[in-house]
């Protein structure tokens, strides 16, 4: 079955491309670092599969999660690449599109519409990159009919002019360090590395400002600035608000909405079913270690840790909106200064804050932090945070030591 | 006029790039000018919080997270 990469900057919309196309359930979130492995999901529609990547800004990896993505494109020399742009940073997001074009891979360019419209030609955009350009939102399929229908009548294997020599001497002459690494390059790094690797992409984007100007591409508008984040964003505001937005959650979850919830599972388990059963059981004479088997260790013992189900569900309902809302890379920028004192980074907040739904999968998170100190330390820090697992653990000790 | 770093600019104010300091790891330098960092761009500084370590930045219309450490490599007048 063919394999199709999605790449592209971080915070274009890739994952949300690749749940659509897919139905795959890929985590996203309205945060930088959201991927931080590759994802295979198969696409029915068009009888192949999808790779989601994490994002990279260039072929030129500074973190873990964008070597990833590298390491990804040049071992799948066969796979078609769909290089997902935002259409609001298509500026930015034109330079990689460019160098996978200019590597001679076949590519795909799709333009993910995202917020206020921008005036961009697509046909001549299409023109001058030499490739096609697709206009759709990721969120919406119904958007996706210019994608299929080229998929579904695109020709199979294209017979690409692969340029990878001329492609790794130009990124060693740049100073990349992995292309050195992945070639056994042991040169030292000199002052022509900087003047090569600055008219290098200066020509890049020189020629990205020339399509887009071809394209009559225009933008007049400040991407990610919100009345809303003057307040979020306020050097004194911004940890109060997050506390009080802690303390509504928290009490949402543990004693109001949650407990009421949990209250009446625990009435159905226990008192409803429970009850009822060991009834019966009596009625029967079964013999007495069965029954307080089943009323003291099935229903009190399990029915308590199943009754911290609604708790865990608002849990996690309140981290979505949090993440899907933006918030979080808002806290993560206020935050930054203050775990920096703790030698940790500001991205670590995600983590963190994540810990508090399960702390197994908010480790993996740390690894979006390209400062290894501070990823080990968050990695480590996360496991301390009060997970939805540990809930049932807290109330059954502390029923056994603390309550008669 | 006077050549400064960015990160000890005035919020809101336009300035100029005058360049990228050379004395700084390749990885950096190579992020600064992937998102654009070039001379004679303008760039205004929308968000300044240099105790923490993070500006947000208007370069070419676009909003760009500068880490401090990146914001001091980056030369400016205006």
């Amino acid at each position: 079955m063919a394999e199709i990469l999605i790449v592209g900057n971080p915070n274009t919309g890739k994952s949300t491309f690749f749940n659509t196309l897919t139905k795959a359930n890929a985590h996203t979130g309205n945060f930088h670092g959201v991927t931080v492995n590759f994802k295979k999901a198969e696409c029915k529609v068009l009888n192949c599969t999808f790779v989601d990547l994490p994002g990279l800004y260039s072929m030129s990896p500074n973190s873990y999660e964008e070597e990833v993505s590298v390491n990804y494109i040049l071992s799948h020399k066969k796979s078609c690449i769909v290089c997902l742009c935002n259409n609001q940073t298509l500026r930015r997001n034109l330079l990689l599109a460019t160098e996978l074009i200019d590597l001679g891979r076949e590519v795909v360019v799709v333009v993910n519409e995202i917020g206020k419209k921008i005036i961009v030609d697509y046909n001549k955009l299409q023109e001058k990159l030499g490739v096609k350009v697709i206009s759709l939102k990721a969120n919406n399929k119904k958007t996706f009919k210019n994608f299929f229908s080229f998929f579904e009548t695109k020709k199979e294997e294209k017979n690409t002019n692969e340029n990878y020599d001329k492609f790794y001497q130009e990124k060693v002459l740049c100073g990349c360090e992995y292309y050195r690494k992945l070639l056994n390059i042991s040169d030292k790094i000199s002052l022509n590395n900087y003047e090569y690797l600055e008219k290098n992409i200066k020509e890049k984007y020189t020629k990205i400002d020339e399509i887009l100007k071809y394209s009559e591409y225009k933008t007049d508008h400040i991407v990610g600035k919100s009345k809303i984040d003057k307040i979020i964003l306020n050097k004194y505001l911004c940890l109060p608000i997050f506390l009080i937005i802690l303390f509504v959650i928290f009490y949402l979850t543990f004693f109001s909405v949650g407990k009421f919830f949990s209250d009446i599972l625990r009435y159905i388990i226990q008192d409803l079913i429970g009850e009822n059963f060991v009834n019966f059981l009596n009625n029967q004479n079964t013999p007495q270690f069965v029954v307080s088997l089943v009323k003291d260790g099935i229903f009190s013992g399990v029915g308590s840790v199943v009754s911290f189900l609604p708790q865990v569900v608002i849990l996690f309902l309140f981290l979505d909106i949090l993440e899907q809302s933006g918030y979080i890379s808002r806290l993560a920028f206020c935050l930054d200064d203050a775990l920096k004192s703790v030698g940790l980074s500001g991205r670590g907040v995600y983590t963190l804050i994540m810990g508090f739904g399960c702390s197994t999968t908010a480790s993996l998170t740390a690894r979006n932090m390209s400062d290894n100190n501070a990823k080990i330390k968050t990695a480590l820090l996360s496991p301390y945070m009060s997970c939805s697992a540990k809930l049932p653990v807290y109330a059954v000790i502390g029923g056994a030591f603390f309550f008669s | 006029m006077k050549n400064f770093f960015l990160s000890d600019a005035k919020i809101n104010k336009q300035y100029t790039i005058a360049n990228i300091c050379n004395d700084i790891d390749i990885k950096t330098k190579t992020r600064l000018l992937e998102f654009g960092f070039f001379c004679n761009q303008t760039v205004v500084v929308r968000n300044f919080s240099l105790k923490k370590g993070v500006l947000l930045v208007e370069l070419n219309n676009q909003t760009i997270s500068l880490r401090k450490k990146e914001a001091s490599c980056v030369v400016v007048y205006g």
